[in-house]
């Protein structure tokens, strides 16, 4: 629990501050004045663990730590789950009994819910020229907030392991005629809806980014890698983090048909070497 | 009088680039310039980094470098107008006063440790020395992240209890001794990513990663 060790500097303010303002301007300012939301969010916890109110949060903060003695006689390694049985299911029950195998259920039959795992293989790419496009953080930054580091950002660090090339195995890139340094497109081409059931949108095939490559013996060769968070447009950015290419802009998104959670995060590209100023 | 030596251990170098921003930071060194086509590049300390092997054994080997501090600098031997010098503790220094930025300091040194300043004057790593006088750790030493030790260690030879001491006299820090180099105050704790530490000299691909640099230094034709 992150409790404030001095109080807020300058503008600053905790972020329930900056809810309860929204909320008021929203007109929902009811329903927040009695909330005390620093440590809200915190007794939701404990009920749901079914300590409140013996334990709150605000207990803790002024009492410090809560320490409930159980005598051994249970298995220390087993941690229930919240399926029926409490443990890791392959065959649900609950999905065949409530949806497949229930007629008054409109998933019946429904293949998505299907009580055994579901394999969809991920597309492949067909062609010489196509890689999957996988992404990788750097040891030196923290996702994009440290991107404002000029230091980070030097040719001096970008030298040896450069931020913002787009990575191809060294004989997949001789095969194509491309070189270190060489200035490529790179077009996403898949997965479709075609190809992966589970692509739910398809606007990021055909877009195209271009970008400068290094070739390295360190990478798979259907793989083709760029740093995460590389490639930024907003334009206050430093011009070396606008560079290279956006992983985002180039990932069909793909969901699971049940939860419409992201399930597969990957994407098909083609490269293709470009001379300067193309 | 002390007599000083630096050790970084590649085992536990997290690749961070701390000791990069925090060099730049404490020496008030320039951010490269916006321009992308400037040539010039400031640093004291840098990095090598290259890899080797076939996927999918491959490795990638990383090593910041420094002035070496070495015993028989060949920058203080070529200065025409003497501003480098070696102080009895061991640690190379330059006197801005003296020096006129010729660049044959950054010419001669196998390192690459030296930069040419935007005011024109040789600078490289002196171990912090204002720091040192005040008592206090160099700052790469300090800012250092990784683990509780950290990653580069300094202290002082004559001391036979010092960490560093241990790690040069039992063997397993080494220094990078390039060639025409016979002594060196700054020593690493080899890791696997390097390969064969005594051939490292002559391996080719480091010396390629060593020599990567943008820095186009002052013509120095017909002064050598």
């Amino acid at each position: 629990m992150r409790s404030a060790a001095i109080p807020p500097q300058g503008e600053s303010q905790p972020l329930s501050w900056f809810l309860i303002e929204v909320a008021k301007k929203l007109g929902l300012k009811e329903y927040f004045e009695k909330l005390d939301l620093e440590y809200a969010w915190w007794d939701r916890m404990l009920k749901k663990a079914g300590l409140y109110p013996k334990v709150t949060a605000r207990k803790l903060i002024e009492e410090g730590p809560y320490v409930e003695g159980h005598p051994v006689d249970y298995n220390l390694l087993f941690k229930p789950i919240a399926t029926r049985s409490g443990r890791f299911e392959i065959y649900s029950n609950e999905l065949a009994e409530e949806c497949y195998y229930n007629h008054k259920s409109r998933w019946q039959s429904n293949q998505h819910v299907y009580p055994l795992p579901t394999s969809i293989p991920i597309a492949e790419p067909k062609n010489e020229d196509e890689f999957y496009l996988i992404t990788g953080k750097a040891t030196w930054h923290q996702k994009s907030a440290t991107q404002h580091n000029r230091y980070l950002m030097e040719d001096a660090i970008e030298g040896g392991c450069s931020y913002t090339s787009i990575y191809i195995n060294t004989k997949r890139a001789k095969k194509l005629g491309i070189k270190d340094g060489d200035l490529v497109e790179v077009e996403c081409v898949g997965p479709t809806k075609k190809d992966d059931p589970c692509v739910h949108q398809e606007t990021a095939i055909g877009i195209k980014q271009k970008g400068r490559v290094k070739v390295t013996e360190a990478l798979h060769p259907e793989t083709a890698w760029i740093y995460f968070a590389g490639g930024h447009v907003a334009k206050l950015m430093l011009s070396k983090a606008r560079r290279g290419i956006t992983h985002n802009w180039l990932l069909p998104i793909s969901v699971t048909p049940y939860s419409a959670a992201t399930c597969k995060s990957y994407s098909i590209v083609k490269i293709r070497k470009i001379a300067e100023g193309e | 009088m002390a007599s000083y030596a630096m050790v970084i251990d590649l085992n536990r170098c997290v690749r961070s680039r701390t000791c990069y921003v925090a060099c730049k930071k404490e020496h008030r060194i320039l951010a490269h310039p916006r321009d992308e086509n400037h040539p010039y590049e400031y640093y004291r300390l840098r990095y090598a980094e290259w890899e080797w092997g076939e996927y999918p054994m491959v490795k990638r080997a990383f090593i910041p470098l420094i002035c070496m501090h070495c015993e028989d600098p060949i920058c203080l031997k070529f200065c025409p107008l003497d501003a480098i010098s070696k102080k009895s503790d061991g640690i190379i220094v330059i006197d801005k006063e003296r020096c006129n930025g010729c660049g044959i300091c950054a010419h001669v040194c196998p390192y690459g440790a030296l930069y040419i300043t935007p005011e024109g004057k040789a600078d490289g790593c002196d171990f912090c020395v204002d720091r040192l006088d005040a008592g206090l750790p160099p700052k790469c030493v300090e800012e250092c992240p990784s683990d509780k030790r950290g990653a580069i260690i300094f202290g002082d030879l004559d001391d036979p209890e010092n960490q560093v001491s241990n790690l040069i006299d039992s063997g397993k820090a080494r220094p990078l001794l390039l060639a025409g180099v016979k002594s060196v105050r700054v020593y690493y704790v080899p890791s696997p990513n390097e390969g064969d530490w005594d051939k490292l000299a002559t391996d080719e691909s480091f010396l390629n990663a060593l020599a990567k640099r943008k820095v186009d230094l002052p013509d120095i034709t017909g002064v050598l």
